[in-house]
């Protein structure tokens, strides 16, 4: 059981100063590192009739910023940057556990829990720039002032959609590489590359598509 | 207490903690598989009645899916600590 846990959890390989530098931060450089090339290649030689990797690029800003508008109107134009990073990363984490040398950096709960936090950030922002300070302030006391309960209430409901957004990536990611690490100890051969394909790839791409709708959603209600 | 030794205390909290895990994870599940079936269901029904917009049902089934997961998620991180970092095993 213990050579599973090792195969699935995070392992330090060295320190950096007083920082541990564990093996899912490698693999979030590489995630890092395959994006940042991509998008420079993509984008090197832009051009009105577009030919080779800027075609990848534009059809996934396209579908990405069609989902946002279908959701928030004109006025997700501005969280497409934000969106459509975290799309990428999101998805491209969870895919890259099916090499089987290397992890997901999603298997991590400190990148999920980096990565919810970030969005939760974006609300309280987006938050203030849409209601102004005094509803941003006054919206943790709705519907009404007088009874404290309510203020209780906001407080937990906006914590537990931190906690609940970035534990369902991990949970999932997590409870998948565990059910494959076990079936690679009895069946290593024939067998995984069948559930590979649920347990790696459509539910990378789910979680991947859930966890940037979520995010949309989330945005969406903090503006009111 | 109770007259027993350190290393039988431990061996108990280990089967108590797998017994747990187990009955978390059991139990855990049937909220979220009782809500997602219902999800499932009503997606379906409106998904006949309308087949031209059935790209937001899916959209919004996944995601209240995701919704009603998550109990069940919370149910199986639980398990899994107790399972890999035993917080009661030093």
């Amino acid at each position: 059981m213990n050579d599973v846990a090792a195969g699935v959890a995070a392992q330090e390989v060295f320190r950096l100063g007083i920082f541990p530098i564990t093996d899912t931060i490698i693999m979030t450089w590489i995630v890092m590192a395959i994006l940042g090339l991509f998008a420079y290649f993509a984008t090197r030689r832009l051009a009105d009739v577009p030919a080779g990797s800027q075609n990848y690029a534009e059809l996934l800003i396209e579908v990405i910023g069609g989902l946002l508008k279908d959701m928030m109107g004109p006025q997700g134009r501005v969280y497409l940057p934000l969106i459509a990073t975290l799309c990428l990363f999101v998805i491209l984490s969870n895919l890259l556990g099916i090499i089987p040398t290397l992890k997901s950096p999603t298997n991590d709960l400190n990148t999920d829990l980096g990565l919810g936090f970030m969005v939760f950030l974006v609300c309280q922002g987006s938050s203030i720039s849409a209601r102004g300070l005094g509803g941003y302030l006054k919206s943790f006391f709705d519907p009404v002032w007088y009874v404290p309960i309510f203020f209780v209430l906001n407080v937990a409901g906006m914590l537990g959609n931190l906690i609940s957004h970035s534990f369902r990536l991990f949970g999932n990611m997590v409870g998948g590489a565990i059910i494959m690490a076990i079936i690679f100890q009895f069946a290593p051969v024939m067998v995984p590359s069948v559930l590979s394909l649920y347990y790696d790839i459509f539910s990378g791409l789910i979680q991947g598509f859930i966890f940037f709708m979520l995010a949309i959603a989330y945005i969406m209600n903090s503006r009111g | 207490m109770f007259g027993i030794d350190a290393d039988t205390g431990v061996i108990l909290i280990k089967i108590a903690s797998v017994v747990g895990a187990g009955f978390c994870m059991g139990v855990g599940a049937i909220g979220p598989a009782l809500g997602e079936g219902y999800v499932g269901g009503k997606a379906m029904e409106s998904l006949a009645r309308q087949p031209e917009s059935e790209g937001t049902i899916i959209r919004s089934m996944l995601l209240a899916d995701a919704v009603a997961e998550s109990t069940g998620i919370y149910s199986l991180v639980v398990a899994i600590i107790l399972l890999f970092a035993n917080p009661f095993v030093g």
